[in-house]
């Protein structure tokens, strides 16, 4: 009897789930052909993508011309990735590439990239020294969030998703424009 | 009625939905083809298409679960800390299908798809690709795996045979710890926690860097606990069980695609006079050889021992020193072929009580046993990204029964990104262990004055190995990111399974000893299967639901009953040992001010050969982070009922304890 009314119970449970399960979805559509492509041209390509959905204070850049200056910590080939996207602009901006080894005091990263070759201690070191400025924090180890960083991506099955937590974002001055929030997964404090 | 109804109705839906992918039309032929993007034309994509692109790591080529050809389950660190385990076979409940029994304070019967018993044989444990199983019963001693719980990174479940990458053992299932690679424990833990039988419990684990790539972290861990109230005396003993471990490990990073990893640990475990002891030291090389292929090299060494404190020689006496090497490769043979294949050869030796007046004695008291393995594994691609096969098989010749072949052939199909079905053959083996060989046991003492003989149990060293022949097929569903299901089918066909046998009597009439022969004396049948559904069902709410169900039956060429009229071979057999129904819900639940809350539901079936009869218990945990290193919890343990029992005794005497309610607190800081 007991199973019975646990069975019960999880089917009550499940039935939502069920409903789920029979709206058509892309399950029936034909599907096109695969793009692929190297993890970290995606990833160059994304962080590319976020600094046009995301606005720094004014007080961040000197001038109208000065650029939007990605930092890549990480020895990985995603900085010769995104210097070959240099010439492109951002918001009318465009995108300087500085990768770790030629990183000075003076250089003011507004977007700062933690490879998985960078260890938790140095990203703990640099994202304490971040504080609240306005730099928008992209990571990819497992607690990057929870160390204090803003975007993290993540992999779900082949595929490239991130991960943001707002709340940091607004505390660094940094507004992310509601479409990339929609497509993100949302993490952190409640709002 | 409308009662009725609603699950009803939630039934056909499912049912529904479980033929969908066959309705669903799947990918063609001509689609297969991928497009591989520039970098220029990926920086015009949207976030959205981006979102879409297949990536692809340079060097690695990932096989995730939800495309695996096997019924795997992947416990992560995360659940087990949100779940407030405090121990290593408490935390295997969290996968689907896995019998974890309690029998006492310090004892569990833990097995996959049946035959539990706490020297339960139709498993492969590993720890960090480091044995853990005892060849001595085939079984493991898992008071003696109390490994810091916060280092693993993941526990990897498959249930059935896997034989063919795993080896000797992989009948019924693997259970794969991994603990962290040594760059993800950076920083200082310091744990303290207490409570009702949780006594007291502290760990430290500090990680640091050792030049520009190589890192190394510490632990030690101390606990003592209750143990448990026999089910049939309500005297509370004041036997602790106090265990103390540590360990390290070190990853260096020799150049891009070469690393080396070094670990060891060393521990003791005690209840009353009875000491588990023991120490490891393991190396691994790991080298990217190509694109597509890998090389890696282990290297370990294992001691373990069992011995009464006060009384070395006496019974469950037990030196053991293991060494094992293993080389495999994965290289790619074209486009369509994926390869592993890998060798290996274990000398493990014991000495064993050497006191002929007590029991049990082996003989002789001391042996080595070598042990080599030869593997192939091959995936082969019959169409692009849609449908593979693999094949494998095992050769491995031990000492008791010579050379013994353990073949796979899977199908997988994968239909759709969000469907994957498999289907699977296998050929698995259990080699006799050590005691099943050379055992002498006594099981009844002699009394002459009323003419009861001496029964005695008897090892059997032409003792054929234990075969099984297993169909298996499954289904994974992904509608979406956030919801899963997996189910698992299976039938297993066993022959020669190990039970006992009376033999001929001796010493005249009356007789003064009656042997016990252990002897192949039974076939079984286990079928049934296994379902789990994760679902992230809000951004603050992660749901996860697993129901298994088995039906197991031995049919013995042998009865044998004992003195309270039950019958050995049913016990030893372990057929009817496992509950026909298991059910899991837990869901773990983020509040706001930092806190964090876990409900875990769980049901057993009764296990009809033991007498206990089926329960309903369930654990809840909350736990509060003031600050982001500092985190403080409250666990309550089986709260809906005082007490209650999980298993029985077995023919060794060991004697069944009751699992009470409990409760326990603990401060974590992170520095």
């Amino acid at each position: 009897m007991v199973v019975l009314n646990i069975l019960m119970l999880i089917l009550l449970a499940i039935s939502p789930i069920a409903a789920v399960m029979i709206v058509p979805g892309s399950a029936a559509a034909a599907s096109p052909p695969v793009t692929r492509a190297a993890s970290y041209e995606v990833k160059a390509a994304f962080i590319y993508n976020f600094t046009k959905f995301v606005t720094w204070p004014s007080t961040s850049f000197v001038n109208a011309a000065d650029p939007i200056k990605v930092c890549i910590m990480d020895n990985s080939a995603l900085s010769e990735a995104l210097e070959a996207l240099a010439g492109k602009t951002s918001k009318g901006r465009h995108i300087k590439t500085l990768s770790y080894q030629n990183i000075t005091e003076g250089d003011r990263c507004h977007l700062i990239f933690f490879g998985e070759s960078v260890d938790t201690p140095l990203t703990k070191k640099i994202l304490l020294a971040v504080g609240k400025s306005p730099v928008l924090t992209v990571g990819d180890s497992a607690a990057f969030v929870q160390q204090g960083g803003i975007i993290r991506f993540i992999t779900s099955g082949n595929k490239l998703a991130f991960e943001i937590n707002p709340a940091t974002a607004r505390r660094s001055g940094l507004e992310i424009s509601s479409k990339m929030l929609s497509l993100a997964k949302i993490v952190g404090e409640l709002p | 009625m409308t009662v009725i109804r609603k699950p009803l109705l939630s039934c056909l839906t499912v049912a529904v939905a479980a033929l969908l992918p066959f309705i669903a039309p799947h990918r063609t032929a001509h689609a297969e083809a991928y497009i591989d993007t520039s970098l220029t034309a990926l920086a015009d994509f949207s976030l959205e298409d981006l979102m879409q692109v297949e990536v692809y790591s340079a060097s690695k080529q990932v096989e995730t679960v939800f495309t695996a050809a096997s019924a795997i389950y992947v416990i992560t660190g995360e659940d087990i800390h949100k779940s407030g385990v405090t121990s290593l076979p408490e935390a295997l409940r969290l996968a689907p299908g896995v019998q974890v029994s309690k029998i006492d304070g310090n004892k569990w019967a833990i097995s996959i798809r049946g035959f539990a018993g706490r020297f339960a044989n139709k498993l492969l444990v590993l720890q960090d690709g480091r044995t853990i199983y005892n060849p001595l019963f085939s079984g493991v001693y898992w008071n003696a795996q109390e490994i810091m719980l916060e280092d693993i990174e993941q526990i990897e479940v498959i249930r059935g045979p896997a034989a063919t990458l795993w080896g000797v053992n992989a009948v019924n299932g693997v259970i794969n710890i991994i603990t962290k690679h040594a760059k993800d424990t950076q920083g200082g833990v310091i744990t303290a926690s207490g409570g009702t039988s949780e006594r007291g419990a502290s760990g430290v684990r500090y990680g640091g860097k050792i030049g520009d790539a190589g890192y190394l972290r510490v632990y030690g861990k101390y606990f003592y606990r209750d143990v448990q109230v026999p089910v049939d005396s309500p005297a509370v003993t004041d036997a602790l069980w106090n265990d103390w471990r540590g360990g390290f490990r070190s990853d260096w990073a020799l150049s891009s695609k070469n690393s080396i990893t070094f670990q060891g640990d060393l521990y003791e475990s005690r209840v009353a006079n009875a000491l588990y002891g023991g120490g490891n030291l393991l190396g691994r090389w790991n080298s990217t050889l190509s694109e597509t292929s890998t090389l890696s090299l282990q290297l370990y060494y294992d001691r373990t021992s069992v011995k009464q404190k006060d009384h070395p020689e006496l019974r469950d006496y037990e030196i053991r020193d293991t060494a094992d090497v293993e080389l495999q490769q994965t290289f790619a043979l074209g486009n369509r072929q994926h390869l592993v294949w890998g060798t290996g050869f274990r000398l493990t030796s014991d000495q064993m009580n050497r006191d002929a007046a007590v029991s049990p004695t082996y003989i002789p008291t001391s042996r080595t046993d070598s042990l080599f393995t030869l593997f192939l594994h091959d995936k082969i691609t019959l169409l692009p990204e849609t449908l593979h096969l693999i094949v494998g098989s095992r050769a491995e010749h031990n000492d008791m029964t010579g050379w013994e072949i353990q073949p796979t052939a899977r199908l997988l199909w994968t239909p759709h990104e969000k469907h994957t079905l498999w289907s699977a053959v296998s050929r698995a083996v259990r080699t006799p262990s050590r005691a099943e060989t050379t055992i002498s046991a006594r099981v009844t003492d002699p009394d002459p004055a009323i003419g009861q003989p001496e029964v005695r149990l008897v090892g059997n060293s032409t003792l054929p190995s234990e075969k099984m022949i297993a169909y298996e097929a499954g289904y994974r569903y992904q509608p979406m990111p956030a919801l899963s299901f997996d189910l698992a089918l299976f039938y297993n066909d066993y022959s020669s399974l190990v039970g006992v046998v009376q033999g001929n009597p001796s010493g005249g009439s009356p007789p003064t000893l009656v042997p016990i022969n252990v002897a192949s004396t039974a076939t079984a049948v286990g079928k049934g299967g296994e379902l789990s559904v994760n679902w992230k069902a809000l951004t603050w709410m992660d749901l996860a639901l697993a129901y298994s169900y088995l039906d197991i039956s031995v049919s013995s060429s042998s009865t044998l009953m004992s003195s309270d009229g039950s019958d050995f071979n049913r016990i030893v057999l372990s057929g009817d040992t496992s509950p026909r129904h298991q059910m899991s819900f837990i869901s773990f639940l983020t509040l706001p001010h930092n806190m964090k809350c876990t409900f875990w539901l769980r049901y057993v079936d009764t296990l009809p050969a033991l007498g206990v009869p089926d329960y309903v218990t369930l654990d809840t945990r909350i736990a509060w982070k003031p600050v982001p290193n500092l985190e403080f919890s409250l666990v309550g343990q089986n709260l809906l009922a005082p007490k209650h029992q999980e298993f029985g005794a077995d023919m060794f005497g060991n004697s069944a304890g009751q699992t009470e309610r409990s409760m326990y607190g603990k401060v974590a800081w992170l520095f």
